[in-house]
C-alpha cells in the first residue's frame, strides 16, 4: 500500500508520539497503547504499525532509563532479576501463541488489570511510616538478592530508602506479564508497574522508572526481528521516534517533581483506559 | 568514589562507599543509554530531513523493505539509508545496556548478577532466532 506523508498527518504524528513519550516514560508503560490506534487511524497497515510501534517503545524507555538510572531512581538489580522473568515470560507467550483463545485472554488480561487499578486507587493515600524506617527483616530469598536501594525524591527534598519485599510473587507475576505481552502484543508495562508496586512495595517512582529501564529488553527481541523482516518503515518510525524522545525528556523531568500520589492517580486513569480497551477486544474479537 | 571498580566489595564497607560504587554504575549505564538514543536521533532527524527536503516521503511505498536494502545506500549517503541506521542503533541500545550491566557487575566481582544479565542477553538472542525461524 501507498501512503503520502502530508504536513497534517505529519503533525498529528509528532503530537501524537510526544504524548505518548511523555505518558509512557511517566507510567513506566512503553506507550503502544496509544501509538498502535494512532497508526492504525492513519491508515497505516497494522503489521507496519506494530513494528512502529515496537521501535517506539523502545526509544521512549531508553530514554528515560537513561535519565532515571544516572539518578538512581531506577534499580538496576531489580530490573535485571525481573527482566530474566519478563523475557521467558514472554519466550512462553510466543510458543502458547494460537494454543490459548486470544479473546479469552484479552478478557482475563483486562481482569487482572482491573483489579490492580483497583488495589492502587486504594493505596492511594502514601503510609507515612512506611517510608521512615524499614523494619528488620529475617534474612529470607528476597534478602538475598541485595535489592534494597535509596534515592532522592526531589519533589519532597527527602533520600527514601526501600527494601522490596516478596520477590517470589513480584517475579512470578512479571512472567505473566512477559507471557501476556508475548501473546497480545500489548501491556507489557500495565503490569510491570503494578508487580513492582503492589506485590514488592517498591515506592510508584521507583517502580515506573524500572519498569522503564526493563521495558526496552522485554520489546528487544521483537524488535530484532522486526527489523529484521523490513517492517520497519523509516519514513514512519524516524518522526514517531523522534516525538516520543522528545515527550521521554519531558515525562522524566515531570516524574522527579510530581508527587507520588498524583503519579499513582494518573496510572489508575490509564490503566482504567487499557482494561477498557482490552474488554473491547475481548467480546469484540 | 575513589574505589576502585575491580575490588570486592566487603560486608565492613560502609554504606557511603557502597552508594558511590552503585552510582558510578549507574552513570556508566545512564550514560551508555544516553549515546544510544542520542546517536539514534541524530541520524534519524537527518536522514528525515533529507527525505523531506528531497521529496523522498511522496515517493515512498509502505512495503517491507529488508534490512540490506535499507542499509545499502549508506555508502552513497542517501537520506533513507541514515534514518535506517538510526533505527539499528536505537534497537541494539538495549543490548549494550545488558552487555554494559554485564560487564560492569562483573568488574564489581558480582558474579550474581553478571550471571542474570548474560542469561537475560541469552533469552532474547534465543527469541529473537526463534521468532525469526517461526516467521520463515
Amino acid at each position: 500500500m501507498l501512503w503520502h506523508l502530508s504536513t497534517g498527518t505529519l503533525a498529528v504524528l509528532l503530537a501524537g508520539s510526544l504524548a505518548a513519550g511523555v505518558l509512557g516514560s511517566l507510567m513506566g508503560l512503553g506507550g503502544g497503547v496509544l501509538i498502535i490506534p494512532l497508526l492504525t487511524a492513519l491508515h497505516v497497515d497494522i503489521r507496519h504499525a506494530i513494528a512502529a510501534s515496537i521501535v517506539a517503545v523502545i526509544a521512549t524507555s531508553s530514554g528515560a532509563a537513561a535519565s532515571y538510572v544516572r539518578d538512581g531512581l531506577a534499580n538496576l538489580r531489580v530490573g535485571i532479576l525481573l527482566s530474566v522473568a519478563t523475557t521467558s515470560g514472554a519466550l512462553l507467550g510466543a510458543f502458547l501463541n494460537g494454543v490459548l483463545p486470544t479473546r479469552a485472554l484479552f478478557l482475563i488480561f483486562a481482569t487482572i488489570l482491573a483489579y490492580s487499578a483497583v488495589m492502587m486507587f486504594r493505596k492511594r493515600t502514601p503510609v507515612a511510616a512506611m517510608t521512615e524506617s524499614v523494619p528488620a527483616l529475617s534474612p529470607g530469598i528476597t534478602e538475598r538478592f541485595r535489592l534494597g536501594a535509596s534515592y532522592w525524591d526531589a519533589q519532597t527534598g527527602t533520600e527514601r530508602r526501600y527494601e522490596p519485599r516478596r520477590l517470589p510473587l513480584g517475579f512470578a507475576l512479571m512472567g505473566v506479564a512477559g507471557a501476556v505481552s508475548g501473546l497480545l502484543g500489548i501491556g507489557s508495562g500495565a503490569l510491570k508497574v503494578p508487580a513492582m508496586d503492589l506485590a514488592m512495595e517498591l515506592p510508584i517512582k521507583v517502580s515506573t522508572a524500572t519498569s522503564n529501564f526493563m521495558i526496552g529488553i522485554t520489546a528487544l527481541a521483537s524488535a530484532l526481528v522486526y527489523l529484521m523482516q523490513g517492517r520497519v518503515v523509516v519514513a514512519l518510525v524516524a518522526p514517531i521516534a523522534l516525538g516520543v524522545l522528545a515527550g521521554a525528556s519531558l515525562g522524566t523531568k515531570l516524574l522527579r517533581h510530581l508527587p507520588a500520589t498524583t503519579i499513582r492517580k494518573w496510572f489508575v486513569v490509564v490503566l482504567t483506559v487499557i482494561v477498557a480497551q482490552m474488554l473491547w477486544k475481548g467480546l469484540t474479537g | 568514589m575513589s574505589i576502585p571498580m575491580h575490588v570486592k566489595e566487603h560486608p565492613k564497607m560502609t554504606t557511603t562507599a557502597r552508594r558511590a560504587r552503585t552510582r558510578r554504575l549507574e552513570r556508566i549505564i545512564g550514560l551508555v543509554l544516553r549515546s544510544g538514543v542520542l546517536t539514534s536521533a541524530v541520524l534519524m532527524a537527518v536522514g528525515f530531513a533529507g527525505l523531506l527536503a528531497g521529496g523522498g516521503l511522496s515517493r515512498m511505498s509502505g512495503r517491507d523493505r529488508s534490512l540490506a536494502d535499507l542499509l545499502s545506500g549508506l555508502p552513497r549517503g542517501t537520506p533513507e539509508s541514515i534514518a535506517a541506521l538510526g533505527a539499528v542503533v536505537l534497537v541494539a541500545t538495549p543490548v549494550l545496556q545488558l552487555l554494559t550491566s554485564a560487564v560492569l557487575f562483573w568488574r564489581k566481582r558480582d558474579r550474581l548478577y553478571t550471571l542474570l544479565a548474560v542469561i537475560v542477553l541469552g533469552i532474547v538472542a534465543l527469541g529473537a532466532v526463534m521468532a525469526r525461524s517461526g516467521a520463515g
